[in-house]
C-alpha cells in the first residue's frame, strides 16, 4: 500500500542530527533493511568496512543493482517501506531511487563525492542532513576518510526525519544536476516525513 | 512552479482545490521537490533547462471514477493534463511531459490485476500494475502463463503496450491486447470490442466486437485514458529454446534471412532477426563492447560501408561469422524437436552455413539456472538491460533513434549505408565508432527493428550536435521509407512529419480525431505530434 507520505511529498524540519561521532545503531537510529556499497571502488570498500562495525545489513553491488532488485528488494519493499542507504556511482542510485518510489520512497539524503585532479574530494550535499555533516565531509579529504565519514553519516540518519534539516541545496536540484564522471553518491533512501 | 499556458494562477490554485477534494489533498503534487519527480531523467537537455519540459502540477487517481473526475476538473480550468502509468519509459520520455506546463495524471495507485484466465490465457488489469506485480501474481498463484517484460521489466504493461513497446515472450504486446477501457475527455468511460455489450462476457476473448475496431486509436496518442487493459497471455511451454545460423559470406544473409521471415511466417517461430557479426564487432553501445579490430574500422568508414569480399575475408581471418539470423522456438517438447529439424534441413540447402541450437529451458524453470540476460525471453522481469547500459560510462542516460525496416538482407545492408552516410558527413568519429553496423531485431513479425542508442553527456555542445544528427537521420532514413517506431518527445513532431503521405493526411485525420473527441484539448497536447486546435502552431 503506497501512503502519501511515502508516494512523493518531502518535508522541511529544523533540527541538527545529535551526534556523528558514534556510528553505532540505536532506537533512535533509521533502522535500514540494506547498506549497499560498490567493491570496484576503494572508497566502497572503506564505506563498507565502517558499515560493517555497526553490525547494519552489507549488501555488494558492482555496478549491477538488477539482482538486487530482482530477487530482494521488489519482495521486501512489496510488503512495505524499508529504508537502505549506500555508497554507489550514480547509475545505481538512480536506479534504486526509482525502484524505491513504488513503495513510496525516495531519496531524502544525497552527499556526491567528486575525487579531484589532486587527489582531494568535492562533497556536494543535498536533502535532509544536520548542519554539521558537510563540515565533517570537507575535513575528511583522503578517500579513506571521507568514505568512513559518510558511512558515519547514513549509519546514523535519525529514524524521525523531523529532527533534520533541509540543505540549502534540495534534491530537486539534485536531480536536475549534472554529475561529473567517476562521481561516488552516498545516500539514504527512505519514506520521507510527513 | 511551470504553470500551463493560458491558466492564472488563481484558476490553477482553484483546480487544485478541486482535485483535492475529487481525490483527497493527499494525492495532489505541486511542489518543485515533487514535480522532479516527473521529470524525464533521461533527457536530451541535460544543461539546457529553457527546452526541457515540466510538469506544473500531478494528481494520483486510484480509481476509474476518480480519473472522471480529474478530466473534468482539467476540462473546467483548461489544463492540460499529462497521463503516465508507472512513469518508466526512460529512453522515450519517462513521466515528463511532451508539453510543458501539463498536469500528471499519475496512475500508479491504480495497480489492480483484475482478472486472470488460465484456461482463456488472458488477463484484465489496471495501469499501475508493473510487469513484475504481474509475473509475482501469477506465479503465487501458481497460474502457468507467461508474461512478455521488455527489457528493463520493472515498467507497467500498458504503458509499454500503449507506447507499441516490445516484450521478450510476444514481441509486439500491443498486439496481444484485448479489449480498454478509456476515459474520455468529456469524462466518459468507453470500453471497446465486446466490452461494449452490457454484461459481456467475452472482452477479453474477442477483441473486435462491431463495427470499427478502435483500441489502436488509443496507443501512441492522445485520445483518451487507458484504466483497464485485457491482455492476452503465452502459456508456458513445455520447452523454449533457440537456433542460430552462421556463415563466412555476406551474399549468404540474403537466403538466410528469407528462411527464417519463411518459418516466422509460417507460424514455427515467435521471434527472429538477423545481422554481421563481423561488421557489428566494433559496436560500442546498448552493451556491447567494442573488440576494437582496425579493419572493422576502416571498412565501416568507407561510404560503400566496403566490399562483402572485403568484409568475408575479414570474417574468416577473425574467425568470427559475417552473416548471421536466429530464431525462437516454444511449445511442447516433440514440436519444439520436430520443429529445430525441421529447421536445420532448412539451412543445410544453404552451403556453408552452420547451425547451432540455443539454451533449451524446460518447464517448470529452475529459474536458478538462468542466467539475468535470458530471463525476459522467458517470461521473467529483470532489470539486466541497466546493466549493459552501465558499462557506457554516461550518468544521464540515452535515447534511441529506432527506424523499422524490412526483414531482408537487402534492407539491412542499404538502412545501415544510409545512416553510415550521414553519421560519416557529420564528422561524429565517436558516434560512428559507436553505433557501428546494425543487424535487426523481429519483434515484429514482418519488419526488423534497429536500435541506435544516443548518449546523452554533460556537454551541451555536443548534445546539441547529436540532435541534430538524430534529426538528420529521422529526415535521410524517413526520405528512403524507414520511419521510427517510436521517438521521445523532443522529436515527435519530426517524426510524426515521416508519415506525410498525400499532404500528410494522416496527421490532419489525428488532428479532425482529437478536435472531436477533445475540443478543449486537455488530453496530453503533443503527443505523437497531435496538437489540439489552439496549440498547432507550438508543434512547427
Amino acid at each position: 500500500m503506497i501512503h502519501r507520505r511515502g508516494f512523493l511529498q518531502s518535508a522541511l524540519a529544523a533540527a541538527v542530527l545529535p551526534s556523528l561521532s558514534v556510528p553505532a545503531a540505536n532506537a533512535g537510529t533509521m533502522p535500514l533493511y540494506k547498506v549497499i556499497y560498490d567493491g570496484r571502488f576503494p572508497a566502497g570498500l572503506a564505506f563498507a568496512m565502517q558499515i560493517r562495525q555497526t553490525g547494519a545489513p552489507l549488501c555488494e553491488v558492482q555496478g549491477n543493482v538488477a539482482q538486487l532488485w530482482s530477487e530482494d528488494l521488489y519482495g521486501r519493499w512489496r510488503k512495505s517501506a524499508a529504508p537502505i542507504a549506500g555508497l554507489t556511482d550514480h547509475h545505481a542510485w538512480f536506479l534504486l531511487d526509482m525502484m524505491a518510489r513504488d513503495a513510496g520512497m525516495r531519496t531524502v539524503y544525497r552527499a556526491d563525492h567528486q575525487t579531484l585532479p589532486d587527489g582531494r574530494a568535492h562533497h556536494r550535499l543535498f536533502g535532509l542532513h544536520a548542519p554539521h555533516t558537510g563540515l565533517l565531509l570537507s575535513d575528511a579529504t583522503a578517500q579513506a576518510d571521507w568514505a568512513r565519514t559518510a558511512a558515519d553519516i547514513v549509519c546514523s540518519f535519525p529514524r524521525d526525519l523531523a529532527t533534520l534539516r533541509r540543505a540549502p541545496a534540495t534534491m530537486s536540484i539534485a536531480r536536475r544536476q549534472s554529475i561529473a564522471h567517476g562521481t561516488l553518491l552516498s545516500w539514504v533512501i527512505a519514506s520521507p516525513p510527513a | 512552479m511551470t504553470l500551463p499556458a493560458g491558466v492564472s494562477s488563481s484558476d490553477f490554485a482553484s483546480a487544485l482545490q478541486d482535485l483535492a477534494n475529487a481525490v483527497g489533498r493527499d494525492w495532489v503534487f505541486s511542489t518543485d521537490e515533487d514535480l522532479a519527480l516527473y521529470d524525464d531523467s533521461y533527457t536530451p537537455f541535460v544543461g539546457e533547462p529553457e527546452l526541457q519540459r515540466h510538469a506544473s502540477a500531478a494528481v494520483a487517481p486510484s480509481s476509474v471514477e476518480q480519473v472522471q473526475q480529474v478530466v473534468r476538473i482539467a476540462s473546467k480550468y483548461k489544463i492540460p493534463l499529462y497521463t503516465i502509468s508507472t512513469g518508466r519509459n526512460l529512453g522515450y520520455g519517462g513521466s515528463a511531459p511532451v508539453y510543458s506546463g501539463c498536469m500528471i495524471v499519475d496512475l500508479k495507485r491504480m495497480n489492480r490485476v483484475l482478472e486472470v484466465n488460465v484456461k482463456g490465457a488472458y488477463a484484465l488489469i489496471e495501469p499501475g500494475v508493473s510487469f513484475m506485480d504481474l509475473y509475482r501474481h501469477l506465479e503465487d498463484n501458481h497460474q502457468q502463463l507467461m508474461i512478455s517484460p521488455p527489457e528493463p521489466g520493472w515498467g507497467s504493461p500498458i504503458g509499454n503496450a500503449l507506447d507499441h513497446g516490445i516484450g521478450g515472450v510476444a514481441g509486439d504486446n500491443f498486439g496481444m491486447v484485448s479489449g480498454l477501457e478509456v476515459v474520455l475527455a468529456s469524462g466518459e468511460v468507453l470500453r471497446t470490442g465486446m466490452g461494449a455489450v452490457n454484461t459481456s462476457r467475452l472482452w477479453q476473448n474477442y477483441r473486435y466486437g462491431f463495427g470499427p475496431f478502435i483500441d489502436g486509436m488509443f496507443s501512441q496518442s492522445n485520445f483518451g485514458i487507458v484504466t483497464k487493459m485485457g491482455f492476452w497471455l503465452v502459456p508456458k511451454p513445455e520447452v523454449q529454446t533457440s537456433f542460430s545460423v552462421a556463415s563466412f559470406r555476406s551474399d549468404d544473409l540474403h537466403a538466410m534471412i528469407d528462411a527464417i521471415q519463411l518459418m516466422r511466417a509460417q507460424g514455427l517461430l515467435y521471434s527472429s532477426g538477423g545481422g554481421s557479426p563481423i561488421r557489428s564487432a566494433n559496436n560500442n553501445s546498448d552493451g556491447a563492447i567494442s573488440e576494437n579490430i582496425p579493419e572493422v574500422k576502416t571498412l565501416l568508414a568507407r561510404r560503400d560501408g566496403g566490399s562483402s569480399a572485403a568484409w568475408d575475408q575479414l570474417g574468416q581471418a577473425k574467425q568470427t561469422p559475417v552473416s548471421i539470423v536466429f530464431g525462437g522456438i516454444r511449445g511442447p517438447a516433440r514440436v519444439v524437436a520436430a520443429t529445430l529439424e525441421h529447421a536445420q534441413s532448412v539451412f543445410e540447402s544453404i552451403p556453408g552455413t552452420s547451425f547451432r541450437r540455443g539454451q533449451a529451458f524446460t518447464f517448470p524453470l529452475d529459474i536458478e539456472q538462468v542466467d539475468e540476460q535470458e530471463k525476459s525471453f522467458i517470461g521473467i522481469p529483470t532489470l539486466w538491460a541497466f546493466s549493459r547500459m552501465a558499462v557506457q560510462g554516461t550518468s544521464h542516460g540515452h535515447y534511441y533513434f529506432s527506424p523499422m525496416i524490412g526483414a531482408t538482407a537487402e534492407d539491412m545492408f542499404a538502412v545501415n549505408n544510409t545512416i553510415r552516410g550521414v553519421l560519416l558527413d557529420s564528422g561524429d568519429n565517436d558516434l560512428i565508432d559507436r553505433m557501428g553496423w546494425r543487424g535487426g531485431l523481429g519483434s515484429y513479425p514482418k519488419s526488423y527493428m534497429l536500435l541506435y542508442e544516443f548518449l546523452i553527456t554533460n556537454d551541451i555542445a555536443l548534445n546539441k550536435r547529436r540532435r541534430d544528427i538524430f534529426k538528420r537521420l529521422v529526415d535521410t532514413c524517413g526520405e528512403k521509407g524507414w520511419a521510427e517506431y517510436r521517438t521521445p518527445p523532443a522529436f515527435q513532431d519530426i517524426v510524426m512529419g515521416q508519415y506525410s503521405f498525400n499532404d500528410h493526411v494522416l496527421r490532419r485525420f489525428h488532428e479532425t480525431i482529437k478536435d472531436a473527441i477533445d475540443p478543449n484539448g486537455i488530453l496530453s497536447p503533443g503527443k505523437s505530434g497531435i496538437w489540439p486546435r489552439h496549440l498547432r502552431k507550438a508543434s512547427t
